[in-house]
Parts: C-alpha cells; sequence; structure tokens
C-alpha cells in the first residue's frame, strides 16, 4: 500500500492543519522514540493478530497523547493522526522486518482503531452504529 | 521497564467521557475521502462505506454529532437542501424572535417534492419518511419555498386548488407524454391557464408540461380553425460546384 498516496487523501482544513501536524510527530516520537519505542514493540510482540494488536496500540497512543495535553489536542484531528500513525506504523514493521503486516490486516487494524477509540474515550458510539447501520444511497 | 515506559503505560488508560461521540464522528468527517480509499485499497467494505457515510456528512457540515447531516443522509439533494434550510429558519427564529411559533406548523410536503413530482428521486423513503416525522416537530411557519424546483413543486403539492382538488395529477405529471395529453384535453381552458401559471419553468418536468400544454393549445387552436404556422426547418442550400447548373447545361457538350 501506497502510504503517501492515502496521506494525500488526509485534507484537513487549514486551521486544523497545525494541530495536526503536531499531534502527528507526538505521535511519531512515542512511537518510534528511544525511551518509549519498547511500549510499540511489547504491543507488536504480544499475542493476537497483528490487526488488533496495531489498532489497539494506535488507539492507546491517542489516548496517551490527549492525556499528556490535558484535553486540550482539538478532537477533529484525533482520527486523522490515528490514522497515519497506525500507516506509519504498520510500514515500520514491514520495512523494518518486524513482521509482515498486509494490506488487509491495515484494513482491519483501521476498524480496530475506530472501535477502539470509542472505547478509550469512554464515547458513547450508539449514533455511529445507527448511522452505519443505514443502507447507503444508491 | 524504564521509568517513562512505565509512566506512559500507566497513561494508556481509557479517559470516560473526555471526548464525547461527536468529536470523534467529526473528526472521521475529515478524512471520509482518505477513510474510504484506504478501504478500496484494503479491500476493506467497512472502511469504504464509514468513509461514504462520514465524507457525505462532512460536506453537508456536520452539527452536533452527525445532527443534521444525519437526518438528510440518503435523502435527494432537493431533499435535503430543503430539510437543511428547515432548519437553518429554525434557528433563525430562534435567534431573532427567542419564542418559537406553534408546534406543528410545519406540513410534511411542504418544503420537501412528493417523491412522483420526480424532482427528487428519493432513494430510501424510509429515511425520508423518518426526516418528515423530525421535521414535523419544528416550530416554525413553512419556509417560502426558495428555488424554482421548489416553487413548482409546492405549488403543485399545495398551491394551486386545481391539483389540491386533482391528486391523481402528480401521477399524471411524473408519467408525462401520453398520459399528460389526455390528462389536460378533458381540462377546460381555465383550468390550462392555472395549471400553466403554477408550473415554474426550471424543471425537466415543467417544461415537458410546458411544452404538452403548448401542444394541446395548438391542437386546439387548429380544431377551431386558426392554424397556427408550423415552423419550417430549412436548410441552407449546398452548392456543388462540380454539378453542372441544370438539365440543359448539364446536356451541353463540355467545350461548346
Amino acid at each position: 500500500m501506497n502510504i503517501d498516496e492515502i496521506q494525500s487523501k488526509i485534507q484537513l482544513p487549514p486551521e486544523l492543519q497545525d494541530a495536526y501536524t503536531r499531534v502527528v510527530a507526538a505521535g511519531m516520537k512515542v512511537l518510534f522514540s528511544k525511551q518509549t519505542h519498547d511500549l510499540m514493540l511489547e504491543q507488536l510482540s504480544a499475542p493476537g493478530d497483528n490487526a488488533t494488536k496495531l489498532g489497539q496500540g494506535i488507539a492507546k497512543v491517542i489516548v496517551f497523547l490527549f492525556n499528556e495535553s490535558n484535553g486540550t489536542m482539538p478532537q477533529d484531528v484525533i482520527v486523522p493522526a490515528a490514522m497515519l500513525l497506525l500507516m506509519k506504523a504498520a510500514d515500520f514493521v514491514n520495512k523494518s522486518g518486524k513482521g509482515q503486516i498486509s494490506d488487509e490486516e491495515i484494513g482491519q487494524a483501521m476498524e480496530v482503531l475506530i472501535d477502539s477509540l470509542f472505547e478509550g474515550f469512554g464515547a458513547d458510539r450508539s449514533e455511529f452504529d445507527a448511522a452505519m447501520s443505514q443502507e447507503m444511497p444508491a | 521497564m524504564p521509568p517513562i515506559v512505565a509512566a506512559a503505560a500507566a497513561a494508556f488508560t481509557t479517559v470516560q467521557g473526555a471526548v464525547a461521540a461527536a468529536g470523534i464522528m467529526k473528526s472521521m468527517a475529515v478524512v471520509g475521502t482518505a477513510m474510504s480509499a484506504l478501504g478500496a485499497v484494503t479491500k476493506n467494505e467497512k472502511l469504504m462505506k464509514i468513509g461514504a457515510v462520514v465524507g457525505t456528512v462532512g460536506s453537508l457540515g456536520t452539527m452536533g454529532a452527525f445532527g443534521q447531516g444525519a437526518k438528510t443522509l440518503g435523502m435527494s439533494s432537493s431533499a435535503k437542501a430543503a430539510a437543511t434550510s428547515a432548519a437553518a429558519n429554525r434557528a433563525a427564529t430562534s435567534a431573532v424572535t427567542g419564542a418559537m411559533p406553534q408546534p406543528g406548523a410545519l406540513r410534511p410536503g411542504a418544503g420537501v417534492l412528493k417523491p412522483a413530482f420526480g424532482g427528487g428521486a428519493v432513494q430510501q423513503p424510509g429515511l425520508l419518511s423518518q426526516t418528515l416525522q423530525q421535521a414535523s416537530t419544528l416550530n416554525l411557519p413553512p419556509p417560502a419555498p426558495t428555488t424554482l424546483l421548489q416553487k413548482a413543486g409546492s405549488a403543485l403539492s399545495s398551491g394551486a386548488n386545481m391539483i389540491k382538488e386533482n391528486p391523481e395529477v402528480a401521477m399524471v405529471l411524473a408519467q408525462g407524454g401520453a398520459e399528460l395529453a389526455n390528462y389536460l384535453s378533458g381540462k377546460t381552458d381555465a383550468e390550462i391557464r392555472q395549471l400553466e401559471s403554477s408550473i415554474s419553468a426550471n424543471d425537466a418536468n415543467a417544461q415537458r408540461t410546458l411544452f404538452t400544454i403548448a401542444e394541446e393549445k395548438r391542437r386546439r387552436a387548429n380544431i377551431q380553425g386558426a392554424y397556427l404556422p408550423a415552423p419550417v426547418q430549412t436548410a441552407p442550400v449546398q452548392v456543388n460546384p462540380y454539378q453542372p447548373t441544370g438539365i440543359i447545361a448539364g446536356a451541353m457538350p463540355r467545350g461548346v
């Protein structure tokens, strides 16, 4: 999967761009910095399928960043930043030889990520589920 | 485990109620297109659906969680416009007067085209009826028709007395063609004029109706003996420079 292609489609309003960049940078730091990289490796080596581990792991990072910002992180950038971090992490795993995550697993991980974000933030997802259960317009 | 890792691990806990569902869904709406693209690349139908749904909502502008966007999900563009303008009117009324008019003032159909009229194809009747049900609880007077299309729909559904007294007209208009001509042939001149004046000219159905009315007028005029000159399409004459100018010239031997 071409991350750049997906990344180019993440187009945020100008007023969110700065916050988005800062959250992604902070997330990358958590994922790859010397001090916290072990957490990511620990998450990846835990039992379970790649999609679940990846999705839950990124959701945890986002919740962590939100907590660290004392709730000042703009909520509009939560999913965009999480989405990009997930793809970056998958790309890292594939390129570093730590494992192999297929495109299908990335898609499943994105599903897990959304579920985990609702769970991690303690948000009521009934309205989301209702919207998803609607039949799509032709 | 290093202290910082332990601290980070401790921080990876849920934060109950810190972010409302609205926040997450709004942020999803921001990346609707990317979500669809990711779903397409990874062959994940659920992601594609999420992207499509939140993308639709995002393009309408989120209000609340999915808010008004969810209420108009699955409706035609005309119905969406009517529903969203109704919400805007409510907000404006509330802001200006501070008091709400009597409930139930908005009649279903006043600002939303009937499916049979064909102005906006209703893709999900269930959702439309839900929205109409929600719209009926809005506290505002019926919104004035803003577009010619809405004006035509409003006139046909509630404006013209003839339409009110002849509910089959919507179906007839939707069918068009011979049925419409048959329908019109049974009407008086006054009824024809009333129908003509009640239809705006910006909708395809309206155009078709006006055309058929014109045909009916022409037919009646012909019956009365006042034959109207039929428009004749004449193509400009193309002169072939290599063709002889006439029979005689063509029969003449060359060089004479």
